[in-house]
């Protein structure tokens, strides 16, 4: 077994922050090799290490036995070494071939574009890895599996040799999960060495090799798979024990809070006249109601139609209480009693550029001041409670929202949304991107606000979360319902049958 | 004690404290410089026009600084500013004519005007906002549109009015004309409304509510925000601020001349609020900043005069360039931290002898009319320019190969 990447003593800290502290160990040639950690560990960081995004680090780095010190990532890709991030990395406005040639553009010369060759090779870079993808059809009107292809197509026109995958299924419905299982088996024939990070132990024990966990920016062990268990792992992962099995004893329901009846949201200028087609469900107090359904069927639509967030306005009636409503802006469904945490909490949700403490009290500063005028008191006792509630892992509220892993992001976000006394909760993927430790907290969370009589709705990308927190799921198949489940009669077969069910 | 170095490196970091910094040494430097004395001689006349020209421009920056720091950006603020001092003067001339040719004003016809010329700014700043949310154009698109919209609009107003003239003009317009006098008044008027807007952006809801708008416009509506309404707030504020300045320049003037009045103002104010410590990206700015700002850009201005000894209006937007470039080059510098690359790239090596003819030439411009200056000043003064650069360049080029080599050892030890 030669080692194709050391790693040797790698640091790098952010202003105070230690985000890799001495981190070594080798990765062999050919295998999977996946890095696990907790949100926070450091893996994005070494991975940005080596393929040259960042490019000041303590340690070195040698790749088949040289040292290299990448100055940029088109060094990096020279040697052999591609990255394919978490947020991808294309443009939208450009075709798929013109993406995989992004700076490497076939000429005929004097700078004219040679677009048959471009589209020819990039059709069958594509064909290699099982899409029938167009090479002309423009990036942005992909969807997010078929998009991460274009970057691993781009990857393998360069001859990567060793290729990082930064939580590549995040994003994807389980068959792209499937089919992305199938293009990493052809890489490994070719005798690609894969990186892999991951939160989602199920993925990692099917695929890797070996595996290493970091925590808290250090190194802690590497593993064979066959040696060990998920369990372990975990264990190694948090530096302690918890239950990965989060489970709520069936409880009574209170009455009912919420009833959506035949919903139905146009889509204009699309060959599919509605987006969402006569949706009716009903939400009683204390309930967790899971909404299933493969990208693209209409789980955010859906959320953003009860929310007054959708670009097109929703047919149909919506009672809250008993009462119609007729939301026409977040504000309005905020007022009534609606709260709703955002799929995508970097673009949707986070505020950047405040502090910890201002993320948090966004939605409540009317109550928190006098005539307009802030109460910098009452904002910070809020702020303070919700992070002791919440558990939220910071320096302090004065801290950038940045400065958080994304877990505590996303329990930053839930706390404004908490601070509003919400009777229904819209949670969007709340997990996406959220490691476990943090993922089995935010069950806990859930679970205790249904307790506390909070009626919830939760969308998943992950079936068995869905299993884990709801009481009773639907499932959403290009915008209409195809099935329900109570938690006793859902499996992830049946519900998988009614979400690809072709509709009539 | 860790503690306190934080501390100290906190106000550092502070665009405000850096800003007076700056504005020290460029009283001191000028001090030197000029001639006449005039700093060291007599201060308070020399400052009098330093402060009553910041001030002027700080109506109105802080105004673009609100829109800016909301996300936005707003062009027409010079000609809001020319259309307030037309609806002054056109009340004043209708209301009553005849003490419009003595001078001698009635007390409520000027009030009705003062109401009257800003409401004309809540006008116009109603009317960006429904362009950029009613219609969705871009702000800058918008705002473009009002801005030559707006002038020709006054021109057309004052013709209508006057009859076919072009300007109204109150040689001795006493009640309006006598506020404006003194600059302590202005300055106290002043200083109450930046407190004003400084409490407004950094101590209310609405303050919070634009910078979280400016930062991340979607995650504020989706928090319940309208950020509709609140569009509309910045560019009312905005427009009123520039039209409380058409006020003030009308009587500081006493004349109103829409085709030339604060005309490209705009820009300066956004220049000032950009040398304050405002992103154009939203989000980030502060009130004092800004006002810090205009008062250094006012300074480099009367700086530049009093070396120079000749009309700085001609030089102004050279002034203003150069002043916009070097105070973001240095803010960019803090944040991204790391050694940039100014001119040791093909496009670098380029613009080194442009900087030094452009030097050069502005030493021509000055100092043509002294005494003893002779044409290889500019000469020696463009080569010098250019040759500094060039230098510059060459020393990120070692530092550039030192890097490379460093990896380059690296190599040799693993080979052993």
């Amino acid at each position: 077994m030669t080692a194709v990447v050391e790693i040797r003593g790698v640091g790098k800290r952010f202003g105070a922050v230690k985000a890799l502290d001495d981190v070594s160990f080798s990765v062999a040639k050919g295998e999977l090799h996946a890095v696990m950690g907790e949100n926070g560990a450091g893996k994005s960081t070494l991975m940005k290490i080596l393929s040259g995004v960042i490019t000041d680090y303590e340690g070195e780095l040698r790749i088949e036995g040289q040292v290299q010190k990448f100055l940029s990532t088109r060094q990096a890709e020279r040697i052999g070494v591609s990255i394919i991030h978490q947020e991808l990395n294309l443009v939208e406005q450009l075709s798929v071939a013109a993406n995989i040639f992004l700076g490497r553009e076939e000429t005929y010369g004097w700078g004219i574009l040679d677009q048959a060759t471009m589209e020819r090779t990039a059709g069958e870079l594509l064909a290699q890895l099982d899409s029938n993808v167009s090479p002309k059809s423009l990036a942005g009107s992909l969807r997010v599996g078929d998009q991460q292809l274009i970057e691993i197509a781009k990857a393998l026109s360069l001859d990567t040799s060793i290729l990082i995958m930064d939580e590549p299924t995040s994003a994807l419905t389980e068959a792209e999960v499937q089919r992305l299982y199938r293009v990493i088996d052809a890489l490994r024939e070719r005798g690609v060495t894969i990186l892999y990070i991951s939160h989602k132990m199920d993925e990692v024990f099917r695929l890797a090799d070996r595996i290493t966990v970091l925590r808290d920016g250090k190194f802690v062990q590497t593993l064979d798979r066959a040696d060990t268990n998920p369990q372990q792992i975990a264990h190694l992962m948090v530096g302690r024990e918890f239950e990965t099995a989060v489970t709520r004893p069936q409880t009574t329901l209170g009455e009912e809070v919420l009833r959506v009846e035949k919903l139905s949201q146009p889509w204009p200028g699309h060959s599919k006249q509605w987006r969402l087609k006569d949706v009716s469900l009903e939400l009683r107090r204390g309930e967790v109601l899971g909404i299933a359904g493969l990208m693209g069927a209409g789980r955010t639509e859906l959320l953003e139609c009860l929310f007054g967030a959708s670009a097109v306005r929703p047919q149909g009636s919506i009672k809250l209480d008993g009462k119609d409503c007729d939301f026409r802006h977040p504000a309005d469904a905020m007022r009534a009693g609606i709260a709703m945490v955002t799929e995508d909490r970097k673009r949707l949700g986070l505020f950047g550029h405040l502090s910890t403490g201002g993320n948090i009290t966004m939605c409540r500063l009317s109550e928190l001041s006098a005539l307009g005028v802030l109460s910098r008191c009452a904002e910070a006792n809020a702020a303070n409670e919700q992070v002791e509630l919440m558990g939220i892992k910071t320096d302090g509220i004065e801290a950038s929202i940045n400065s958080l892993s994304g877990g505590n992001q996303q329990k930053c976000i839930i706390a404004r949304c908490m601070l509003t006394q919400p009777k229904v909760l819209l949670l969007d993927d709340p997990t996406r991107g959220v490691d476990v430790g943090a993922k089995t907290e935010l069950y806990r969370l859930m679970h205790r606000l249904a307790d506390q009589g909070m009626a919830i709705i939760v969308t998943s990308s992950e079936l068995p979360e869905l299993l884990t927190v709801s009481d009773r799921i639907l499932v959403l198949c290009e915008g209409e319902l195809t099935g329900e489940f109570t938690r006793a009669e859902a499996t992830e077969q049946k519900i998988m049958e009614a979400a690809t069910a072709v509709s009539v | 004690m860790a503690a306190n170095v934080s501390l100290i490196n906190r106000v550092f970091a502070r665009v405000e404290v850096k800003l007076i910094l700056a504005w020290l040494v460029l009283i001191v430097v000028t001090t030197f410089l000029d001639p006449s004395r005039s700093y060291l001689e007599n201060p308070k006349a020399a400052a009098e026009p330093i402060l009553r020209q910041a001030v002027f421009l700080g109506f109105f920056a802080l105004g673009s600084a609100v829109i800016i720091i909301s996300g936005g950006i707003d062009l027409s603020s010079g000609a809001v500013i020319a259309l307030s001092a037309t609806v002054f003067s056109c009340l004043l001339v209708l209301l009553d004519p005849e003490g419009a040719a003595t001078g001698e004003l009635q007390t409520w016809v000027v009030i009705c005007a003062v109401l009257g010329a800003l409401f004309s700014g809540v006008v116009a700043g109603t009317l960006n906002a429904w362009l950029i949310t009613g219609v969705g154009l871009p702000p800058f698109i918008a705002t473009l549109a009002t801005m030559v919209g707006l002038r020709s609009f006054s021109r057309g107003l004052l013709g209508a009015v006057t009859q076919g003239s072009s300007q109204i003009s109150f040689p001795s317009c006493k009640p309006v004309r006598e506020l404006f006098k003194d600059v302590s008044y202005v300055s106290i008027v002043f200083v109450i409304f930046a407190i004003g807007m400084w409490f407004l952006m950094s101590r209310t809801v609405v303050g919070r509510h634009l910078h979280a708008m400016g930062g991340n416009e979607t995650a504020a509506k989706l928090s319940g925000i309208r950020t509709d309404r609140l569009k509309w707030l910045a560019y009312v504020i905005g427009a009123t601020s520039a039209s409380i300045m058409g006020i003030v320049y009308f009587a500081d003037q006493g004349s109103a001349k829409p085709d030339v009045l604060a005309r490209g103002y705009e820009l300066n104010a956004i220049a000032a609020a950009v040398i304050g410590g405002c992103s154009l990206a939203g989000g980030v700015g502060t009130i004092p900043g800004t006002v810090l700002g205009c008062l250094f850009l006012r300074s480099v201005m009367d700086a530049v005069n009093k070396v120079v000894e000749i009309g700085a209006d001609i030089f102004e937007g050279m002034i203003v360039g150069f002043v916009v470039v070097l105070a973001v080059t240095f803010s960019q510098r803090e944040s991204t931290g790391k050694q940039r690359i100014y001119f040791a790239t093909p496009i670098g090596w380029t613009a080194a002898p442009i900087l030094g003819a452009i030097g050069g030439l502005s030493t021509v411009f000055f100092f043509r009319e002294k005494e003893g200056f002779a044409m290889w000043q500019p000469i020696a003064v463009g080569l010098f320019v250019t040759a500094v650069l060039v230098a510059r360049g060459v020393i990120e080029l070692s530092r550039g190969k030192r890097a490379a080599a460093g990896s380059q050892s690296g190599k040799e030890i693993t080979g052993q």
